[in-house]
């Protein structure tokens, strides 16, 4: 393990982006911030911008309109970034599978390392999801 | 208005005319006559429209808009030919419509004349023109 890895498994920074869904797992990694369940006893953060962010939650089916935005966002974190896929949109496209604007699922796209299901998942789930990919870290 | 005040105040521009309950109202009106329906209903103070639907039904498109005549509710539904859907716009009686009938434009291919904004809202920037994403007749992916 680097140095550089050492810190980031102490601190990593996340950057939630809903590419499309129904929001209920947008609330549901934004609860997984609050203090009841409170990542940030992990060390991790949401941020704002992907530059400076580590892991890239997405939640919600990946749309046309989004798609170039997404991959945007994922080419502006810089090395080493992982994604996680939270809710069975992200996955399968769930509940919007096959409408006309849903080009998902998100790992056609970009390599994920950590899939959540659920729709939406508890935010325990997400933690869980998180803390795995840390582990990968090491 | 309750439902009996409300057909009685539209009385020989609305056909079809179903109440369920007494708070809600369903009928259809001719694409000709439908804008009195709305002047007698601005009339009577009626000033929200809480949005409008569009149906494929196959053989013809159905726009149903949905009044709120506190308590009752109309639904008021106009159907148009699949080869030429064009209706007048309603912004000018009820101004917040306005986004209801760019939805129908882009989604159903139903040409609102004199539409105020009709540029396209929800569809992605590089979608086909012409494409109608909710007809029946387009093949989802
Ligand atoms: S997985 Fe369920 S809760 Fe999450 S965005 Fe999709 S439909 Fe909404």
């Amino acid at each position: 393990m680097g140095i550089a890895n050492f810190f980031r498994r102490k601190s990593p920074w996340l950057l939630h982006f809903d590419s499309g869904g129904c929001n209920g797992c947008s609330i549901e990694v934004v609860a997984a911030l609050t203090p009841r369940f409170d990542v940030e006893r992990f060390g991790m953060l949401a941020k704002g911008s992907p530059r400076h962010a580590d892991i890239l939650v997405v939640t919600g089916p990946v749309t046309r309109q989004c798609l170039p935005r997404l991959k945007r966002i994922y080419e502006q974190m810089p090395e080493p970034k992982i994604v996680v896929a939270v809710g069975s949109c992200a996955i399968t496209n769930g509940a919007f599978d096959g409408c006309y604007n849903v080009v998902g699922p998100l790992d056609k796209h970009l390599p994920v390392r950590a899939y959540v299901p659920g729709c939406p998942p508890r935010p325990e789930a997400i933690i869980h999801g998180l803390m795995a990919v840390l582990e990968e870290l090491k | 208005m309750k439902a009996s005040e409300v057909i009685q105040l539209l009385e020989g521009l609305i056909e079809e005319v179903k109440t369920v309950g007494n708070r809600r109202v369903f009928a259809t009106a001719s694409k000709e006559r439908f804008r009195e329906v709305l002047q007698r209903l601005r009339e009577k103070e009626v000033r929200h429209v809480s949005t409008i639907s569009g149906v494929d039904r196959g053989s013809h498109i159905s726009v149903v808009y949905h009044f709120d005549c506190r308590p009752c509710l109309l639904n008021l539904r106009v159907d148009l030919p699949k080869d030429n859907p064009e209706i007048r716009t309603i912004t000018d009686l009820f101004p917040g419509a306005e986004i209801y009938e760019r939805d129908l434009m882009e989604m159903l291919g139903v040409k609102v004349s004199e539409h105020p904004d009709p540029r396209r809202f929800f569809l992605p920037d590089d979608w086909p023109e012409g494409v109608y994403p909710l007809r029946k007749e387009v093949k989802q992916p």
